[in-house]
């Protein structure tokens, strides 16, 4: 079994855009339009008190497990967290990968993902959550295709 | 099952309640102070490995007991080793502490302090203090998690 994880603070934005752009239900070659954004499962969904438990996306064509977590901004103690418990459970560190979302995130949507998930004013802080992504959206696709390149290269080794 | 204490650092709190779960401290009387020592040496040496599991030991139902630094990320630790326990279909029961509610704020701030290298002579002085301080109280929690770890179990024979 191989379990790839997007994370990222709230796990509710880029993490889910990710993992959506990886599994093809958003598009590689062009900026979606914001219905689009919406239509995706789990876009802006996160509770709070959930931050932490993965959300399955789906698998993809290599036969991964795709997953977005949120994880605040504590990765550098959640990851280790994870793969030290894998280990302690006797699963090899081949078989999971974890990959920051979080490149260059637009300020706009750390506002937005505030004001819709923290403040709890999603009909605001949703489109602000958009137009962030919107802005950046051609650097998560290319680190999508280069995470796919490296699962490509992993698959091709193993 | 894994039973797993969590502290904000993995070696004070956590570990000390670990040790007295496993039975390597005695609840009912302080360890000599060769084992407090080793203790501080592990503090001042590991204090700062967040997310590792610290194995400790087996209790006396076999339950393996762990200790683990996460900061201020309990919470979110424990769903995201529920969870990927659940994910890999490991068979496994999981079973979190949080003993930072319990071992108060001095083990930050020796952590703190041994982290900017501040005296450690010093610092050992505040651990003895905290060490004899808290350890009462750590033993009376260990006892209640064991009880209510011991219902569960009843419970679930019972089902």
């Amino acid at each position: 079994m191989r379990v790839l994880f997007y994370h990222c603070y709230g796990g509710a934005h880029t993490s889910i855009t990710c993992a959506s752009i990886h599994l093809n239900y958003l598009p590689h070659d062009r900026i979606p339009e914001t219905y689009e954004f919406k239509a995706i499962p789990f876009y802006d969904k996160m509770d709070n008190k959930e931050l932490g438990t993965p959300i399955y996306m789906g698998r993809d064509e290599l036969g991964w497990d795709v997953y977005a977590v949120g994880m605040k901004d504590g990765k550098s103690v959640v990851i280790p967290a994870i793969k030290s418990y894998l280990n302690a459970s006797g699963i090899s560190q081949r078989e999971v990968l974890f990959v920051s979302a979080l490149v260059q995130l637009h300020p706009m949507t750390a506002i937005g993902g505030i004001t819709s998930r923290k403040l709890g004013i999603p009909f605001i802080g949703r489109p602000m959550t958009i137009w962030g992504i919107r802005r950046n959206y051609p650097l998560l696709v290319d680190l999508v295709t280069r995470v796919k390149q490296t699962l490509a290269a992993r698959n091709d080794y193993y | 099952m894994k039973v797993i204490y969590c502290g904000y650092r993995g070696t004070y709190g956590a570990y000390l309640m670990a040790a007295l779960h496993t039975g390597l401290y005695k609840g009912d009387r302080l360890p000599n102070s060769q084992l407090i020592k080793g203790h501080f040496e592990m503090c001042r040496l590991y204090g700062e490995q967040y997310g590792n599991l610290i194995y400790v030991g087996v209790d006396e139902e076999l339950r393996e007991i762990y200790a683990l630094g996460c900061k201020k990320f309990f919470s979110v630790i424990q769903k995201a080793q529920t969870n990927v326990n659940r994910i890999f279909g490991l068979d496994e029961e999981l079973y979190h502490i949080d003993a930072g509610r319990v071992e108060g704020f001095l083990p930050r701030v020796i952590g703190f302090l041994l982290a900017h290298g501040v005296n450690a002579r010093f610092c050992e002085k505040l651990f003895y203090y905290w060490f004899g301080h808290k350890y009462r109280c750590l033993a009376k929690a260990v006892d209640e998690e064991k009880q209510r770890l011991k219902e569960a179990r009843q419970k679930n024979k019972e089902r």
